[in-house]
């Protein structure tokens, strides 16, 4: 019995992110800001915590999807526009775990860069007692959660897509998913229309929604993120993920090189 | 002999319009017998690398099918038994030569201590030892090749597919090449190497195919395929304007002038009596004389350019 060649992909992508310097650069810059952002909270603007914590998220959120559609668009696309992908198939691995690899190298680099922003946040939340760190840490994860989700779909993208078309098209979905409620508020106040009702709807299902794991508010204004709410947004991001990634094997299954 | 690859009417036609006018491959049927050195040849286009993916399952058949090692084409356990050396091969360029073998090597399964003495032996096969810790994107064409080389033969595999290795090397590498395909038969491997270069698989093939336009044109021992010539080849010097005069006359014949000396060829013995005689009372000398032995150049040319001048005429 062979061992899976799964944890040597993932480990391969991991090294990927770290050597090509992206992730580490970007995990920098997050660190930066949400470090440059307490010390002006605390010394110069004389703001409290809250305006730290809503920015140290937003940093988080923009840095983790940043880093998170850089990294994946161009895992199965760069192999492919690189040629690499000829001297993977030929050895003994299934194309499902190449795809399963890459996401799970993907999932994991994109915690590592997103753990140390998280790591400061709750330092400089412990520093000035600025509200409940097990909240801060649940936030953190929710928003890998999303990350992780958003890996899925840009892999699904990227099995029958170039890594432009894949990046672009993610940053669409990810944007969209974003604002489909209020999409559908639109679609329901300017149109009469039942198709056009219906096609909100479509849109409102087939998308994920990322809103879900969005807990800021919470977290920023000391309140509670429920263990039950976590368990059922965890389950959410497990099932979105296991569609979008046997929707991706699927689809490069077809692929021919 | 039992057979590494056996393929049986197996054909591909793209769905890709732009590629859609033809078949890239036309029922092709092929044995390679194990622990032989096979050569694939075929002008460009002719279908060898759809075959060598085809075979790999980068990409599927149209129709037929067959077998590498035992089992079907493409599968895990036929890749488990193969090494593969892809057409200019490219690498991850932000890795060592020796975490790229080292990753590769974890791809087939090999524990740690196996893959750490295999990835020695195959840097200093491949002449790479000493470029083991530089980053891949600093490699030359040529050490490109060479890792590609080492890379296929990481898993000490019983089908070695090498599409054109000697691409981007120069002589010594082609040396070097050369002698690990031959070490490589004494070891009781197959080889199916697809070539452009066809003095390189003329030393070292047992066998060799010809595909042109997606079909198979010969397939053969390299002895059978060059055939027993009739032809006489004569070197002269001092050769003068009689000696082309009578050439002329002899049908089939042909005379070549270089700089040096003049080279006939005629195409049965009895019409050489004649003309080392007109040397002899002319003055020339005879340099050498001989059964012309047609080269594989010769064979190839031949078959594809018949092939080529029909399609062009029809």
């Amino acid at each position: 019995m062979m061992a899976s060649p799964l944890p040597v992909v993932a480990r391969q992508v991991m090294r990927e992110a770290w050597r090509r310097r992206t992730l580490p650069v970007l995990a920098l810059f997050g660190c930066g800001v949400i470090t440059a952002t307490a010390f002006l909270s605390f010394f110069q603007l004389g703001t409290d915590i809250k305006f730290f914590k809503d920015v140290a998220f937003t940093v988080i959120f923009l840095f983790g999807a940043m880093a998170t559609l850089v990294l994946v668009s161009t895992q199965l696309s760069g192999e492919i526009e690189s040629r690499t992908i000829y001297n993977v198939l030929s050895k003994p691995i299934r194309r499902y775990e190449l795809v399963l690899g890459k996401f799970l190298g993907s999932i994991a680099a994109i915690g590592i860069a997103v753990a140390p922003m998280v790591g400061i946040l709750m330092f400089f939340m412990h520093v000035d007692q600025g509200g409940s760190l097990l909240e801060a840490l649940k936030g953190g994860f929710m928003l890998w959660l999303s990350f992780v989700v958003l890996s899925a779909v840009a892999l699904a993208i990227a099995s029958f897509s170039g890594s432009i078309v894949c990046g672009a098209v993610s940053v669409l979905v990810y944007v969209a998913s974003y604002l489909k409620s209020a999409v559908i508020a639109y679609a329901g106040l300017v149109t009469n229309s039942r198709l056009a009702g219906d096609a909100a709807q479509a849109f409102y299902y087939l998308l994920p929604n990322f809103e879900n794991f969005n807990v800021r508010t919470a977290v920023v204004h000391n309140g509670l993120v429920p263990w039950a709410y976590l368990f059922r947004t965890t389950m959410y991001a497990a099932a979105l993920s296991m569609f979008f990634l046997y929707l991706g094997t699927q689809i490069f299954e077809e692929r021919e090189f | 002999m039992p057979s590494a690859i056996s393929v049986q009417n197996l054909s591909k036609r793209y769905r890709n319009p732009h590629r859609a006018g033809r078949a890239a491959l036309r029922s092709l049927t092929l044995d390679v017998p194990a622990g032989e050195i096979y050569g694939f040849l075929g002008p460009n286009g002719a279908g060898k690398t759809t075959t060598i993916k085809l075979l790999l399952g980068l990409i599927r058949p149209s129709g037929g099918g067959g077998s590498m090692m035992g089992f079907p084409l493409g599968s895990v356990e036929a890749r488990r038994r193969v090494g593969f050396l892809p057409e200019s091969p490219y690498f991850y360029d932000y890795l060592r030569g020796d975490e790229l073998l080292h990753y590769y090597g974890s791809l087939f399964g090999l524990p740690e201590r196996v893959r750490r003495e295999r990835v020695d032996a195959l840097l200093h096969l491949v002449g790479l030892w000493d470029a083991r810790r530089l980053a891949v994107r600093k490699y030359s064409r040529g050490m490109l090749q060479r890792l590609g080389l080492a890379q296929a033969l990481i898993n000490d595999p019983d089908l070695v597919i090498l599409d054109e290795p000697a691409g981007g090397l120069d002589p010594i590498g082609r040396r070097d090449m050369r002698d690990v395909l031959l070490g490589l038969r004494e070891r009781g491997k197959t080889v199916f190497l697809s070539s452009h270069i066809l003095a390189e698989v003329e030393t070292v093939c047992d066998r060799v195919a010809i595909l042109n336009q997606g079909e198979l044109a010969a397939v053969g021992r390299i002895g059978e395929l060059l055939g027993g010539s009739r032809e006489m080849e004569l070197t002269i010097r001092g050769a003068n304007g009689s000696l082309g005069r009578h050439v002329a006359t002899i049908p089939g014949a042909t005379i070549h002038h270089g700089t040096d000396a003049t080279v006939i060829v005629v195409p049965e013995q009895r019409y050489l009596y004649p003309i080392i005689e007109l040397v002899r009372e002319t003055g020339g000398q005879l340099v050498s004389l001989g059964a012309k032995r047609e080269r594989l150049e010769d064979v190839f040319v031949k078959l594809v350019g018949s092939a080529q001048a029909g399609a062009h005429a029809a």
